[in-house]
């Protein structure tokens, strides 16, 4: 099932797309100004993925290496 | 000349002083005066009461003990001197005569056979009296030493002006000597009294007042620094577009114009009006990831050419809107200037940021837009206590920002 920090990330990689989000930005927004170290955020990205992967979206969170990460939406349209 | 505050209290204390003194003097002489006539009343009614008695025992006037009183028996025996001054109906007198002889009279009412019979007692007190023969003899020296004690009184009061009005004297010289631009101190400043709380209210005041001077003279010569040059390369480009359409690349730079004057528009105005600009405390880190995601949508970059070398929280003191156009400036000047293949190093260490960018070899560099934005880029660091330095090579452009720490 999808955590709640989990959640919490897609909903905001969600508001900002098609922009990105740095991952200061998801630091900040998840845990504040006292944020553990950046492993703790790719852990929970990692957990996201799979999540995704689960539904079939695995290509839709796109990292952007050192800078953040970005939702890539490509749904076909209803025939 | 106008009266100065020196000599307006020097003139407020001297005429105190002398007023003072010829009040008391005269009262002194008045009560010197009024005790003499009141001795000699004295001395005349102690008479009276004898001469009254006298007459009650033997039935007729007496002459007075004191060789200084004469008894007369009736208004007719007394000299004409004071007849002319004293009524006959008056019961006392006081009759000073042009040959400086000085009397006082008294009215004695008697009862004799049953018929009353007014007897007078003239007292001849010039012989005396002391207080106009002290002012005869010894007047001159006391006339003197008063003069004296006035002159000194003067002199204090000169000094107590003097010593009261120097600080705000020099307050108002070290005001009138202040030129813009100049440093603003007054001496006065540590005072604990009104003094001083007026010369630290001036300083900081003038202070203030320089630099939004010193403000507004920037905001103008940056507004015709800084935009004179993205307005012409627009004016440019509507030019050609007047005569063919528009290519991509003119678009674009016309759109990077527009996107540039926003951006310089907004940082002048945060210039100019910003009175505090440094003290937030700002995570350059999370500016650099925010700066260079807005650019990767603009240019076609892959950012896995990205060298970042920074700790994971990057705390520095400066203005949050500031912060994002030098890292804007420098980040876009690395994207455009280097290319689509060029290499961005992003470096922190010991106080310095350091941005550098490769250049693609054998091309002409394109530093136009570059050095146009150098200006601004020094006035919004300095503004935050900041310092820039722009290193140009043959391959590579590097910018160290030597930043301002939390502490």
């Amino acid at each position: 099932p999808l955590t709640q920090t989990g959640f919490k990330i897609l909903l905001l990689l969600c508001r900002e797309h098609p922009h990105a989000v740095s991952r200061s930005a998801l630091l900040q927004q998840l845990w504040g100004s006292q944020p553990p170290d950046s492993d703790a955020l790719k852990s929970h990205i990692y957990a996201l993925r799979k999540q995704l992967e689960l539904v079939g979206a695995a290509g839709m969170l796109v990292t952007i290496p050192q800078l953040g990460y970005r939702l890539v939406f490509d749904v076909a349209p209803p025939p | 000349m106008s009266w100065s505050i020196r000599r307006r209290l020097f003139a407020a204390l001297a005429g105190f002083t002398v007023l003072l003194c010829l009040c008391y003097t005269g009262l002194a002489l008045v009560i010197a005066y009024v005790t003499e006539d009141m001795l000699v009343q004295r001395l005349l009614e102690r008479e009276a009461g004898a001469v009254s008695m006298r007459w009650q025992q033997h039935g007729k006037l007496t002459p007075s003990g004191s060789d200084l009183i004469t008894v007369y028996g009736g208004y007719l025996d007394l000299p004409q001197a004071v007849r002319q001054q004293v009524p006959p109906s008056a019961p006392r007198g006081e009759v000073f005569t042009t040959t400086g002889q000085h009397y006082h009279v008294l009215a004695l009412d008697l009862v004799a056979a049953g018929q009353p019979r007014r007897s007078y007692l003239l007292a001849d007190v010039a012989p005396v009296l002391v207080v106009s023969r002290l002012a005869r003899e010894v007047g001159g020296v006391v006339a003197g030493v008063a003069l004296a004690l006035i002159a000194l009184a003067l002199l204090l009061a000169y000094w107590l002006a003097r010593r009261l009005v120097l600080p705000l004297q020099r307050l108002a010289r070290e005001a009138r000597l202040l030129a813009p631009g100049g440093a603003v101190h007054f001496s006065e400043r540590d005072r604990s009294d009104e003094i001083g709380f007026l010369a630290l209210r001036l300083e900081t005041t003038f202070a203030e007042l320089q630099a939004v001077l010193q403000r507004e003279q920037a905001f103008a010569r940056d507004v015709s620094h800084e935009l004179r040059t993205p307005l012409t390369l627009m004016h440019n480009s509507l030019a050609l577009a007047g005569a063919q359409p528009l290519a991509a690349d003119g678009q674009a730079q016309l759109r990077q114009g527009v996107d540039d004057m926003r951006a310089t528009i907004d940082v002048l105005f945060a210039l100019a009006r910003a009175e505090q600009l440094p003290g937030d405390v700002v995570d350059l880190r999370g500016c650099i990831e925010q700066c260079l995601l807005r650019l990767l949508d603009e240019y076609r970059w892959d950012a896995s050419l990205l060298a970042l070398d920074l700790p994971e929280r990057l705390d520095v003191v400066g203005n949050p809107q500031l912060t994002m156009l030098p890292l804007n400036n420098c980040l876009a000047n690395a994207l455009f200037h280097g290319g689509p293949a060029c290499r961005i190093r992003i470096a922190y260490a010991q106080g310095c940021l350091s941005i550098s960018n490769t250049l693609p070899a054998g091309q002409p560099r394109r530093i136009q837009g570059f050095a146009h934005g150098q200006s601004l880029l020094g006035r919004v660091t300095q503004a935050m206590r900041w310092d820039i330095r722009f290193h140009a090579g043959e391959e590579y452009y590097r910018v160290d920002i030597l930043l301002l720490l939390k502490p």
